[in-house]
């Protein structure tokens, strides 16, 4: 029998608030980063011509090395958003995130950042990183840490560019990069 | 004062006022009742609006664990000072943001509460959602100002509104009292008025045509009444002797007390006629004249019937009393019990019934008549002898003789020629006349010589002596009711049989529950008779119960006691174990209802069987099939089984669905293109028509599958056609191991064994080529000794310092070639572990080393030491090398100070050797000990680079392990872990370390 899959927010915030003993050797930022890719696929919204049909999974690619070790796999699931259920793919170049809804460029990929930025323009995809510059680049959601806690600035320059809308309850939440800034 | 006392004038007066304060409060309470009741609803409505709106604006704070921005939101309810507090609860239930923010975080409930008015407040619960997730929960308390507010102005008002609207009624009460009370008051008083004077020609007076009015028109009424039946008693005395006197019948009163001295009270002049005495004579001697001495109007009866009426009631009779002149007459009487003026008396009516008694005699000539007209009955008069006196229609319908053939002749016509022979009619007649009556059931021939079967009754008849004058014979034809019954009894039979021999328990029960019949297979499989068995009891009789073998059967829903209510059941399950079968059977029972014509019901029959080994065969079919899949579930291979019409799967175990990463769920109902790639589906689907086509198992020992979480995998898979019931695969079912790991360490053991072959070369080498180094090394440092020696004084000052620096290298070639040596030694001259006391080993370098440690002065401290398995040998070298290099690398000008300490803990010791010697940098504190490795040029600290890499090699092959920490100028420390005991070494390595030993020394 398959085991009841927890509700992704009880595992994170399980994760978060009990320092996850389970998953020690992966720092906590990277669990709570996990989390937070899977929050915004469920506070964005994307053009609906994404999915040619109902069934389509909904992809959170990592492009580069790896740093959640499974942990975003197994936050994610069993989960569907808005019927699409949800997958993570692991690329190894831009040209094959294309299609994916959500992109963690990760920061292995700091040199190749703006060549990666640039091929993903004009596509509907999400882009988050945690690499200096990301929003520069063109980066849509940036990740920084603000006293030991896990933040994120939007671009909404960009966000717009990949035709996203980021819903405003998750905008109150972040700091707005104007153009130009990072 | 009592209510009922008080005067009509209060009562008034109290009543107004207290049916306006009813009308009054009730429609103020229902007024306000539902005033609240809506503003409490609207107010629940109203704050749970507004934490729906708290909700959502808090979500992504939740998600996102923004405290902060929750608080901001929650702030925002400052602008209603109703709300007391609010909170917003993480799914785990904890307090996440709050307001105030100085609330104490205990003041809040766990969430997951229902919304409501308790305590004094208003508690609202709300979930918080994001695409169907549940994040956590809203909570909100406000208290209930706005309602008491809206109590204080409803309670003035009701106030206000009661206090006016009693003034009025105390106005109008006051009106009303003069037009209610006055006519009242002047009724009162007349009456008095009537009964103290006892005049009922007083009337009283009328005031108006209300009911008042009306009430004085009945009392006038009701004095006429009395007046006009105050004037009929006296006339009805009057009218009652007349009526005695004039009635139809002779009436007499009769004293029933036997001691009475007059009997006689009172007698009407038609008694006088039609007895022909006078009253006078009547009552001096009564008895005489009433009684005529025939059977049945004698004294004992007299005295019976006037018993009989005075206990049962009234008696009407027939009576024949004597008259006057002698002849007895028949009357009819009435004798019935009254009482007169306070007395009890028997009242006699007598009328004289003559006519009537003539009618009788009539009737009975009619009788004789109508027994000629009988049709269905042949009744006959047959004289002493059983000649035929008379014959009615019915003799003639059923025999076939006319009236004429039949008179006079003996009556034994009609018997069997045979029993005629034999005697028997005159036998039948012999003893009707000796018993009275007699019944014959036979065979009886017609006219025409056919036969019918008879049932006779034969009367003889008596005269009052007792005289036998004759016979009356009473036929009647039964051959159709007979077959008819014959017939029944056949079916009944065959029924019987039916139920006696199926192997069904069957019980019929009638509509109270009493059984009609309990086949013997009921009996068998219930484990004791029907006989006794009590309705409403069955249960504890039979010792019924439900499938769980433990709870009793509730006697009502037992599948009789349903059918007998009118009710059906089917295959009920039902548990008996009673003293018949002390191991209990399984029984399965259906019933129906017993309706008759009309559809009333009338009982209901139960049918049963023994189901016990179909259960227990059940049972174990069932466990065979858990046990098979608790072994399916818990393999750690892959099985699945695909139908094999379309390949789709239909199995799945968690091995598979672990493998490919998607829930069963899911898998089942798929193919393989629904799944896989095309390249891979293909090759399956290909094996899978091959395994169904050749009939037989296929073992595919290498395929390889695209997994959804554990990427590419390679399997090993045997395929297996399952055949069905017409010998045609039906299933394919598929095991597969999952050898991606296997693949992975073969592949692995390949590259190893070719390291190790490449790193033995390279020792043999290090070792042929050091060993055969020293050869010629050893003549270059011989000969630079000769040239030094006897050529010496020749050489110029250039030439000797040439020469110097030759045997200078020469000496450093050789170390190194040595070192090198030692280190190839390491694994080639292994020893095989033994037990080795670190202190001794420490003691014996400390000596080895003595001229160097007096040379420098140098300090040796050393703790206790354990013992460990080791080689001896090598424990030496490690030490050696250790202490030279803390010797060597001292600061200059300093003495040197070694420490060694040991701690033991988990089966490991480890070994801290400190210096206070020149130190590094940590960045090197790998790279020292690698081979060649030097942090410093060959003129400020010899070496070969060898000494620590030998340590290194000697540590890791006692499984062990060294690292080095120090700073620069700070001294160093090396610090060595080793396991205590080894494992005695297998008899393989043990060999081989000889065989290699042998090998190089013979090099």
């Amino acid at each position: 029998m398959p085991a009841l899959k927890p509700r992704a927010g009880l595992l994170l915030l399980a994760l978060i608030l009990a320092a996850a003993p389970l998953r020690a050797e992966i720092p906590l930022e990277y669990q709570v980063k996990a989390a937070f890719l899977f929050n915004f696929a469920q506070f964005v919204h994307w053009p609906a011509s994404d999915f040619t049909r109902p069934q389509e999974p909904f992809r959170i690619g990592i492009l580069g090395q790896d740093p959640f070790d499974g942990f975003l796999d197994e936050t994610i699931k069993g989960e569907a958003i808005e019927g699409h259920p949800l997958v993570v793919e692991r690329y190894t170049d831009a040209t094959q995130a294309k299609d994916c809804q959500v992109l963690f460029v990760s920061r292995s990929e700091a040199s190749r950042m703006a060549a990666i930025l640039s091929e993903l323009r004009g596509r509907n995809v999400l882009t988050v990183g945690d690499c200096d510059g990301f929003l520069k680049a063109g980066g849509v959601v940036r990740f920084v840490l603000e006293k030991n806690r896990v933040r994120f600035r939007v671009s909404l320059e960009a966000a717009k560019a990949g035709n996203l809308s980021i819903s405003s309850r998750v905008l109150r939440l972040a700091e707005i990069a104007r153009p130009g800034e990072d | 004062m009592k209510w009922s006392n008080l005067s009509i004038r209060r009562k008034v007066f109290w009543a107004l006022l207290a049916s306006n304060g009813l009308v009054l409060f009730f429609a103020c309470a229902a007024f306000l009742g539902y005033d609240i009741a809506s503003l409490r609803k609207s107010m629940v409505q109203g704050y749970l609006t507004r934490a729906q709106i708290i909700a959502v604006n808090s979500s992504a704070a939740l998600a996102f664990q923004n405290p902060g921005d929750a608080a901001d939101v929650l702030a925002a309810l400052g602008a209603d000072r109703r709300v007391l507090a609010a909170c917003l609860y993480d799914a785990q239930g904890r307090v996440f943001a709050q307001y105030p923010a100085s609330a104490p975080e205990s003041g809040f409930p766990p969430p997951g509460g229902v919304s409501g008015y308790r305590q004094g407040a208003l508690e609202i619960f709300c979930p918080v959602e994001q695409g169907g997730r549940r994040l956590g929960t809203v909570y909100l308390r406000s208290d209930l100002s706005l309602l008491t507010d809206r109590y204080k102005t409803y309670a003035l008002l009701s106030l206000a509104v009661v206090a006016g609207a009693l003034g009025l009624a105390l106005l109008l009460a006051r009106l009303l009292q003069g037009e209610l009370v006055a006519p009242l008051l002047a009724l009162a008083r007349t009456a008095r008025q009537v009964s103290e004077k006892g005049d009922f020609a007083l009337r009283a007076r009328r005031f108006g045509s209300d009911e008042l009015g009306g009430l004085t028109d009945d009392f006038n009424q009701m004095l006429e009444r009395i007046q006009a039946q105050d004037r009929a008693l006296k006339d009805s005395e009057a009218n009652y002797r007349e009526i005695f006197e004039k009635a139809g019948d002779a009436i007499v009163v009769l004293d029933p007390d036997p001691a009475a001295s007059q009997i006689v009270v009172d007698l009407n002049t038609k008694t006088s006629q039609m007895t022909g005495y006078s009253a006078e004579e009547f009552k001096r001697t009564p008895v005489e004249k009433l009684i005529s001495g025939e059977p049945g109007s004698r004294l004992e009866d007299f005295i019976r019937w006037n018993q009989k009426a005075m206990t049962e009631g009234p008696q009407v009779f027939e009576w024949k009393p004597r008259h006057k002149d002698g002849h007895a007459f028949w009357v009819e009487v009435g004798l019935q019990k009254t009482t007169l003026a306070g007395k009890t008396r028997l009242v006699a009516f007598m009328r004289d019934i003559a006519d009537r008694k003539k009618l009788e005699e009539i009737t009975r000539l009619g009788e004789a008549q109508a027994i000629e007209n009988v049709k269905d009955y042949a009744i006959l008069m047959l004289d002493k002898e059983g000649k035929i006196l008379t014959w009615n229609r019915g003799a003639e319908a059923i025999k076939g003789y006319a009236r004429s053939e039949a008179l006079g002749k003996f009556f034994g016509l009609f018997y069997l020629p045979e029993e005629r022979a034999s005697g028997i009619p005159e036998g039948n007649l012999r003893e009707a006349a000796q018993k009275g009556q007699i019944e014959i059931e036979g065979v009886r021939v017609r006219k025409d010589g056919s036969h019918f079967e008879a049932d006779v009754i034969l009367t003889a008849l008596k005269d009052e002596k007792g005289d036998l004058k004759g016979f009356i014979k009473v036929t009647r034809d039964v051959t159709e009711m007979r077959r008819a019954q014959r017939e029944i009894k056949e079916k009944n039979e065959l029924l019987d049989l039916v139920l006696k021999n199926i192997a069904d328990g069957v019980v019929v029960a009638d509509e109270k529950g009493r059984f009609l019949l309990f086949n013997p297979a009921a009996e068998k499989i219930s484990g004791r008779p029907g006989e006794g068995a009590a309705t409403g009891q069955w249960t504890e009789q039979f010792g019924i119960f439900r499938s769980d073998r433990r709870t009793p059967f509730p006697e009502a829903e037992n599948p009789l006691a349903v059918a007998v209510r009118g009710g059906a059941t089917d295959n009920v399950e039902m548990f008996l174990r009673n003293a018949g079968h002390p191991e209990g059977v399984v029984v399965s029972a259906s019933s129906r209802p017993l309706k008759d014509g009309k559809g009333a019901n009338r009982g209901g029959v139960a049918i049963f069987r023994d189901v016990t080994e179909q259960k227990a065969a059940e049972g174990r079919i069932r466990e065979a099939n858990e046990f098979l899949n608790a072994t399916l579930e818990n393999l750690p291979n892959m099985v699945f089984v695909k139908d094999a019409k379309d390949l789709r799967f239909v199995m799945f175990n968690r091995a598979g669905e672990e493998l490919i990463g998607v829930p069963r769920a899911e898998l089942i109902g798929k193919n393989d293109h629904d799944l896989f790639p095309k390249d891979e589906a293909d090759f399956f689907t290909a094996k899978d028509r091959k395994t169904l086509e050749e009939g037989k198992m296929v073992d595919i020992p290498e395929e390889t599958i695209q997994t959804r979480l554990k990427g590419k995998r390679v399997l090993h898979t045997r395929k297996i056609p399952v055949l069905g019931a017409d010998g045609k695969p039906r299933y394919l079912l598929g095991i597969s191991e999952d050898i991606t790991e296997q693949k992975k360490q073969e592949e692995l053991r390949v590259y190893t064994k070719a390291l190790e072959a490449s790193n033995k070369d390279l020792q043999d080498f290090i070792f042929v080529a050091s060993h055969d180094l020293q050869e010629p090394l050893r003549k270059i440092q011989a000969f630079g000794n000769f040239l030094d020696q006897e050529e010496g004084q020749t050489l110029t000052p250039t030439g000797k310092d040439y020469l110097a620096r030759i045997r200078d290298a020469s000496m450093r070639m050789s170390v190194l070639l040595s070192d090198l040596l030692d280190l190839t030694r390491i694994t080639t001259r292994a020893k095989p572990f033994e037990r080795v006391e670190l202190d001794q080993i420490l003691a014996e370098v400390a000596s080895d080393l003595e001229i160097r440690l007096k040379e420098t002065g140098a300090r040796l401290e050393c703790e206790k030491l354990p013992a460990v398995d080791a080689d001896p040998a090598q424990m030496r070298q490690l030490f050696q090398n250790l202490i030279s290099n803390s010797l060597k690398f001292h600061k200059p000008g300093q003495v040197p100070e070694i420490r060694v300490r040991a701690q033991v803990e988990g089966g490991q010791v480890q070994l801290r050797l400190t210096d206070k010697g020149i130190g590094f940098d940590p960045k090197y504190a790998e790279k020292i000990f690698n081979i060649f490795q030097r942090l410093h040029g060959q003129g400020q600290y010899p070496g070969t680079g060898i000494g620590l890499a030998i340590c290194r090699k000697v540590v890791e092959r006692h499984g062990g392990k060294i690292r080095a920490e120090s700073r620069e100028g700070e001294g160093a420390t090396f610090v060595i872990s080793l396991p205590l005991r080894h494992h005695p070494p297998e008899e393989g390595e043990v060999e081989s370390s000889g065989e290699k030993g042998g090998v190089h020394e013979n090099v």
